[in-house]
């Protein structure tokens, strides 16, 4: 019995003073658990983002948002204490798949009966401090909440590989230069090449575990950078409209979640049966996810 | 109640440049109105020199782990790598590709599932809490869980950058570099975990902030170490009493306590807490600073390893693990150590 898509909600950039990730995962959370209305306890909270608010390495962010999401205010009305009464909140990092990883462990905490629902965010900072070198992500967060599914929907299956032979080919870090901290993106030419003939052979690997076949797939739900890399897939794999591309917003973590909250209330997700969400980058890595409904 | 993985094998780096507390002050543009060798318990830590970081004291840290175990790095399963820091050693800090990606291909676990989480001090704990998960769901056999913290530079930062007293940066000069790696293995008789409980308290996330500094190359970490401490001091009796509660044991059934390893003081208050609240005292509780620091997620192991060399335990003693980080995050691990006695100290 796999875990299901409670709901998911996304957030840009509202103002000048509250433009980072923390602010719109803090409120992409707050839609997603406002929405859900019940009373039953969220036991983890994980943030998936790869490029920190103000380059902040402790604690982990999660913690940060958790902290207002508790916290009571004049404008938004505090969520009850005892829906984060146990709460394990951390950050994990692993490129565009951090994500899907992490839905991962919050279905595995559900599945074990260890929490009742779980929360995921993903989102990326344009850093307030410092430079930046060839950054090409948008600013934005997104927040997905899982519950317990039924038999045999859900998510059924997940899938990471990595492929360290392509391991320099998309590399974010900072340096000390000038008396700056420059946060630089380094990516090869080849990285869009490599991203998908790496998805395709993992993406082999993942239907014949799950005895599928292409066909049997209703919906890709993917990774929109490196650009181009969907209608490649989509053309190396003839899906046609059966992937979705986004209208090059340039999200990097949050790209898949703004994707499902673009479909999720519509009719062509609703009757899809096999949906399959599917990352790559930095590493290169692979994630790849099968949902039933 | 036990629950599905135990800890097969551990496996520390400690770099072999040795600093001193005194040599620290003494290189400080205002001394510091406590005396920190005093009140820290620290005489000395670890620094990283050459081409010594986080990549390769995890490395060294994991070889070592797996010189201890009976499973081949090939046949690592899952890599979790848990660091705060990740910094090579011109200080550039890497937020892609995960580390967990390169360090399984230093030490030949290419196959392994792999991923980088943060949690501040309580990352190895936190690696430990979702690995034992995986392997009790089948999901995996066995995972490693690795650090490399690389954070002398948060020190170096601090000696430039106190210029008044007290200062919020003061907690940074306990810091020293170091790797542990742990090997969680499924087990199927009464050798597993007996508590596994992290939580956040999150209204507390903000008495310690560590960020990349805009002033000097590494990291900065800001913290109000007296609340922290009160904090810590006042929620965790409760939190581990419940812990335990939920596993059906109590305080009397431990035999050893690792705290987390800040400074002997605190460490020590937090003992008087302890006994206070709870009317017992374990045999001991493992204070290890003196010669290697804070060494933020990797702590917890570190002291277990060196008491393990030293044959400091017998297979039926009980041992807790408290974690505490910045989050604030507390952690209860408790287990029995069994045949992990046995190899190490030989």
């Amino acid at each position: 019995m796999g875990s299901k898509i409670e709901t998911i909600k996304v957030s840009l950039p509202l103002f000048s003073f509250n433009k980072g990730y923390i602010s719109c995962a803090i409120r992409a959370a707050k839609k997603c658990l406002k929405k859900r209305g019940t009373a039953e306890q969220i036991g983890m909270l994980i943030s998936t983002g790869v490029y920190r608010e103000k380059h902040i390495v402790e604690p982990a962010l999660s913690a940060l948002i958790l902290r207002k999401l508790i916290q009571r205010s004049f404008l938004c009305r505090r969520f009850s204490q005892d829906r984060f009464k146990k709460i394990l909140a951390f950050d994990l990092n692993n490129g565009a798949c951090g994500l899907i990883q992490a839905l991962q462990i919050v279905d595995g905490y559900i599945q074990s009966g260890k929490i009742e629902s779980g929360l995921v965010i993903a989102g990326d900072s344009l850093p307030k401090t410092g430079k930046t070198e060839n950054y090409p992500f948008s600013q934005g967060a997104g927040a997905i909440l899982l519950s317990k599914g039924g038999m045999e929907k859900g998510f059924v299956c997940f899938k990471t590989e990595s492929y360290p032979q392509y391991k320099d080919d998309f590399i974010g870090y900072t340096h000390f230069a000038k008396g700056k901290l420059v946060l630089t993106i380094d990516e090869k030419k080849n990285f869009l090449d490599h991203s998908v003939s790496c998805v395709l052979t993992s993406l082999e690997n993942f239907l014949n575990e799950v005895k599928l076949k292409i066909e049997d797939i209703d919906l890709v739900i993917s990774s929109q950078y490196p650009d181009g890399f969907v209608s490649e897939i989509r053309d190396s794999l003839d899906l046609r409209d059966k992937i979705f591309q986004s209208d090059g917003t340039g999200f990097h973590t949050s790209a898949p979640l703004f994707a499902l909250h673009s479909l999720f209330k519509t009719q062509r997700f609703r009757s899809a049966k096999n949906i399959l969400f599917l990352t790559v980058g930095a590493g290169i890595t692979t994630s790849i996810a099968l949902y039933n409904q | 109640m036990t629950t599905g993985s135990y800890i097969e094998s551990i496996g520390i780096k400690l770099p072999d440049k040795k600093v001193s507390t005194q040599s620290i002050i003494d290189k400080m543009k205002l001394s510091p109105p406590i005396q920190l060798e005093k009140i820290s318990g620290i005489k000395e830590r670890r620094f990283c020199s050459g081409d010594e970081n986080t990549i390769s004291l995890a490395v060294d840290a994991a070889k070592d782990c797996l010189t201890y175990s009976s499973i081949n790095d090939h046949d690592i399963e899952m890599i979790i790598y848990c660091s705060i820091s990740k910094f090579k050693s011109d200080l550039s800090y890497y937020y892609e590709p995960s580390i967990s990606t390169i360090v399984k291909q230093k030490i030949g676990a290419n196959g392994a599932l792999s991923f980088d989480i943060s949690n501040a001090c309580a990352g190895m704990a936190t690696g430990i809490h979702i690995a034992n998960d995986f392997i009790q769901r089948r999901v995996v056999n066995n995972c490693m869980i690795v650090s490399g913290e690389f954070i002398s530079n948060i020190c170096n930062n601090a000696i430039q950058s106190i210029e008044t007293s007290p200062s919020p940066e003061f907690a940074s000069l306990t810091v020293g570099d170091a790797g542990a790696a742990v090997i969680l293995e499924k087990t199927a008789n009464e050798n597993g975990f007996e508590v596994l409980n992290l939580q956040t308290f999150s209204k507390y996330s903000k008495l310690c902030i560590g960020k990349l500094s805009t002033k000097y190359p590494g990291a900065q970490m800001f913290t109000q170490m007296q609340k922290l401490q009160k904090v810590s001091i006042s929620e965790s009796p409760s939190f581990v009493e419940q812990s335990l509660r939920e596993a059906g044991l109590s305080y009397s059934d431990i035999d050893y306590m690792i705290p987390h390893q800040t400074a002997k003081r605190a460490i020590m208050a937090g003992a008087i807490n302890f006994k206070e609240y709870f009317g017992y005292s374990p045999k001991e509780i493992i204070i290890t600073v003196e010669l290697m620091g804070n060494t933020a997620s990797t702590t917890l192991f570190l002291a277990l390893y060196h008491q393990l060399q030293q044959k400091k335990f017998r297979k039926e003693d009980r041992i807790l693990l408290l974690s505490f980080a910045s989050g604030l995050v507390m952690g209860v691990i408790v287990f029995k150590l069994n045949e992990l006695v046995d190899k190490y100290g030989q």
